[in-house]
């Protein structure tokens, strides 16, 4: 039931691109996202797809890892090219009876297409190399400045991580109520509206009561080992910049540059 | 033999890098009446073999019978007559309980079988007996306001209440107080005993439900290690250690009368009282031994 929620799993693996500082990964997926945006089809566009399957290959890991992501968005791109290959008008390229498809909707399609799955490799390969703890590790030291316009960064991103932390125990948790409920006759996707409904109650009920226990339970074992905020809280492992780190960065710079000068 | 399982094997997240093979190419037979105790180590896949019995998991491979259909092809709504069949009490099952009160808990699964309200009443009144749960007392009580065991007792009276014919249980006395774990033990023996209900329950601790079972399975990362009666554990001694499952003091104490020579002929009931018989009788013949050498 829950097994397109992959997009932002952790992938374990030994390579350069999981071993690089979460830091110089942030920035340089966003140098990349630029560049998809900035590319211009077809002929800038289709090279990326080159380093994309380079960064892939750095990353050691499989391709299916990165088609699994796709799918769950599968229904939005296709939707969004059905419209534009009917509604954008152009030079004609096909035509029977009302339909009316034109060269410039297959184009606006097509590059569509490719910017979109570009974008989802970029977010899954940030994710899928890089734990959610060393992820917001990285955007907290990335984030530092805003702390002395008295923004509370830090328990910000601590809410985060554990959100992050949780999701996986939370999904846990709702799928052994939903089984318990379901082992009681309980089917949540089939029968009358009011009868799931009422199914809908005896599954999120308990599992909001759990929830709120946890956190409960949490919040007290944080501050029973003196958890008092980000205020003069050390690091165990700071993050630290190495050669291949600037390396990468500037790679993705020199790139989005390229793009926009040619 | 209404359950039978053949070479059955499951593997979680199955074709990902996370892919783990929780029970592997288990051969199994489970016979009407009985009462099974499924022992192991945490992640040995006890718990995954009985979601499999009762098709919430459908196996990766080889195939689970029950009374000669296969579970695998089973429609959506055979399965759900399968679930009331056999009935399964997950770990901590009061948190479960959603319904403001003990009647309305309880009546939640024979309203999904599409039962009417008279049935409904019956089924409630008898299976809060079953559990041992006063009806007038309880029956509009708070399910907040219960203790832990009782939580329990009305989560149980909410499986029994569609009338299973197998009770699954996923360590039933884990968190429990003694008063609280008496009165679960209890109520499963007289299930057993008196409506004829088989029971299979997974525990990793024996010390609770010992006196419960007749046959025991221990599972050992994913696989069968062994599958013996309770009258069997004595030759097995050896091999229970080796799979570090814990039994309870009494029949360490039992054990080791036996390896000094003492004849204790437990049979297949293995209760503190059984055993203290024994060592009573053997206590005695011994002595008139020795008056006799005398």
């Amino acid at each position: 039931m829950f097994g397109s929620i992959n997009l932002g799993q952790y992938i374990p693996a030994q390579s350069i691109l999981h071993r690089l500082d979460p830091r110089s990964k942030i920035l340089a997926g966003l140098l990349l996202i630029m560049v998809v945006f900035a590319a211009s089809f077809p002929w800038e566009l289709l090279p990326l797809y080159l380093v994309s399957l380079g960064l892939l290959y750095i990353s050691r890991l499989r391709i299916i890892d990165f088609a699994l992501a796709i799918k769950p968005f599968l229904i939005i791109i296709i939707i969004t090219i059905i419209v534009q290959i009917l509604f954008i008008p152009g030079k004609s390229l096909l035509e029977f009876y009302f339909i009316n498809i034109s060269y410039e909707g297959l184009q606006t399609a097509i590059s569509f297409i490719l910017r979109f799955i570009l974008l989802l490799f970029i977010v899954r390969l940030l994710t899928a190399t890089t734990t959610p703890i060393a992820l917001m590790d990285g955007l907290e030291t990335m984030l530092n400045p805003l702390k002395k316009m008295g923004l509370a960064i830090h328990e910000l991103i601590m809410i985060m991580t554990i959100s992050l932390r949780f999701i996986p125990l939370f999904i846990e948790e709702a799928e052994r109520i939903r089984k318990a409920q379901l082992c009681r006759g309980a089917d949540f996707r089939v029968g009358k509206l009011s009868h799931r409904l009422k199914n809908l109650i005896a599954w999120l009920l308990p599992l909001m009561r759990i929830s709120l226990q946890r956190a409960e339970e949490l919040s007290q074992a944080m501050e029973a080992r003196a958890y008092h905020g980000g205020e003069g809280r050390t690091r165990l492992s700071t993050l630290q910049l190495t050669f291949t780190d600037y390396a990468y960065v500037l790679s993705m710079a020199a790139l989005l540059l390229i793009v926009l000068i040619v | 033999m209404p359950f039978s399982l053949k070479n059955v094997s499951y593997t979680y997240q199955k074709g990902t890098v996370f892919a783990q093979e929780a029970i592997r190419e288990i051969n199994l037979t489970i016979n009407d009446g009985e009462i099974l105790a499924i022992l192991g180590a945490t992640g040995s896949g006890k718990s995954t073999l009985l979601q499999l019995l009762n098709g919430l998991l459908i196996a990766s491979q080889g195939i689970v019978i029950y009374n000669n259909r296969n579970l695998a092809t089973l429609s959506r709504k055979e399965l759900v007559t399968l679930r009331q069949q056999v009935g399964m009490v997950f770990q901590y099952p009061e948190q479960q309980i959603f319904a403001e009160r003990v009647y309305d808990e309880i009546a939640f699964g024979p309203l999904n079988l599409g039962l009417n309200e008279e049935e409904v009443d019956k089924r409630v009144r008898e299976s809060m007996l079953q559990v041992g749960l006063d009806f007038e007392e309880y029956y509009y009580r708070q399910t907040k306001a219960l203790s832990s065991g009782e939580k329990r007792r009305v989560a149980l009276a909410g499986i029994l209440a569609l009338k299973p014919r197998y009770l699954l249980l996923d360590e039933p006395t884990a968190g429990l107080d003694f008063e609280g774990r008496r009165s679960v033990i209890n109520c499963l023996q007289e299930l057993n005993q008196r409506d004829n209900i088989t029971i299979i329950f997974v525990t990793h601790h024996l010390q609770d439900l010992y006196h419960l079972c007749k046959r025991l399975l221990i599972l050992d990362k994913g696989e069968v290690k062994l599958d013996i009666s309770a009258c069997e554990l004595w030759q097995n001694y050896n091999r229970i250690k080796e799979l570090e499952v814990e039994l309870p003091p009494h029949l360490e104490v039992a054990y080791q009368l036996q390896q000094r020579g003492w004849h204790l002929d437990t049979k297949d009931d293995i209760s503190i009282k059984a055993i203290a018989r024994q060592i009573a009788l053997n206590y005695i013949s011994r002595q008139e031994q020795s008056c006799s050498g005398v």
